[in-house]
């Protein structure tokens, strides 16, 4: 059974793509199956952390259009994990990317798409992959793509940073996550500022949401002058940043 | 009050921000379907751990609300989640900017 874990939080900016696209790689890398979906179909970009500077063809898009299958959709980038990081016997990692062609963004606009259709495309891809993990990268905010992704994922990884905004717009996503019923509710704590009490906040944080703070990664220059260039855990992999999202990867395994 | 699509509109049906307000069985039920595809009754009481009658109530009641559909032959129920609605703006802005952007 393909265990669906979603990447989501209620702002932008959040750090979404680069921890979805660091902890498929990590996971692809212990010998599992993986596949990234690229669902933030309006402003999407996990594609860049693969290596690619355009999305590869075909993508979601053409899924949702009927232009193609969702297995045509999805691209080997196996390699792109190997050359920084050895990988296990067995361990795959494909990318469904969304399209950045302007004009697609604006049909899916204009247009709007059968959600039913995507929801077909998530369980085909795990059964036609024969995924061990299905990583769905959402838009910020909740939407209806979003809402469905909560709805059949086994994990929803929330991330938020130390800001009273995303503060309280993860109150709001923890309380409707409750209600869809998501078996595991993890929260994921990115860009902390050093010199702040690790231990107080996360207290703070299960107090608040009453879920478990698995990650809280720091606020790192050599994160940011990575500038989305590649995937940072694998290439440094003894850095606090990367040792975070190692833990990520240890709770989504258990 | 558990929702339930409008009535003088036949196209129209909940959508995935609904599902929240569903009673508890129903919404077990669905995100269960959502992940399996096709479902038989026998199945939803197994998975469900209720007898068959309750079981085909919770089908029924979500074919209702028409979030899922009966295939009558087969006597199997699919999940059924809606269309994401086009986001229509004054003055066509998406077929300007779609045309627009097509035509560059």
């Amino acid at each position: 059974m393909t265990t669906v874990v979603s990447v989501h939080s209620f702002r932008g900016g959040t750090g979404k793509s680069n921890t979805t696209a660091n902890v498929a790689a990590r996971l692809a890398a212990s010998g599992a199956r993986v596949a990234v979906i690229d669902t933030d179909i309006q402003s999407p970009g996990v594609h860049v952390l693969f290596g690619f500077e355009d999305t590869p063809e075909p993508t979601l898009n053409d899924y949702l259009w009927g232009k193609c299958s969702i297995a045509e959709a999805a691209h080997e980038i196996t390699a792109t994990v190997a050359k920084d990081m050895g990988v296990s016997d067995g361990g795959k990692l494909w990318l469904v990317p969304s399209s950045i062609k302007p004009g697609d963004i604006a049909r899916v606009l204009r247009e709007g798409y059968d959600v039913g259709t995507l929801n077909d495309g998530f369980r085909n891809l795990a059964k036609d992959l024969n995924l061990d993990y299905l990583m769905i990268d959402t838009h910020p905010g909740l939407n209806e793509e979003t809402l469905l992704s909560f709805t059949i994922s086994d994990v929803l990884l929330l991330l938020l940073r130390p800001d009273r905004q995303d503060f309280q717009g993860t109150a709001v996503t923890v309380d409707v996550a409750r209600r869809l019923d998501v078996p595991n509710l993890f929260l994921v704590l990115n860009k902390v500022p050093s010199g702040i009490d690790l231990e107080d906040l996360r207290q703070q944080m299960t107090d608040s949401y009453a879920s478990e703070t698995i990650a809280m990664l720091p606020l790192s220059e050599e994160v940011v002058y990575n500038a989305s260039g590649g995937l940072f855990s694998l290439t440094s992999p003894d850095h606090p940043w990367s040792q975070q999202i190692a833990s990520i990867v240890e709770r989504i395994r258990a | 009050m558990a929702p339930l699509p409008p009535d003088n509109d036949p196209e129209a049906m909940l959508g995935v921000a609904d599902w929240t307000e569903l009673p508890t069985d129903e919404r077990r039920c669905l995100r269960w379907m959502l992940r399996t595809g096709e479902v038989t009754i026998e199945q939803t009481s197994e998975t469900l751990v209720v007898d068959a009658v309750r079981a085909e109530e919770i089908l029924e009641s979500l074919v209702t609300r028409q979030l899922a559909i009966r295939i009558e032959e087969r006597i199997v129920y699919v999940g059924k989640v809606g269309r994401r609605t086009a986001r229509f703006k004054p003055g066509g802005i998406w077929d300007a900017l779609a045309d627009k952007l097509i035509d560059d």
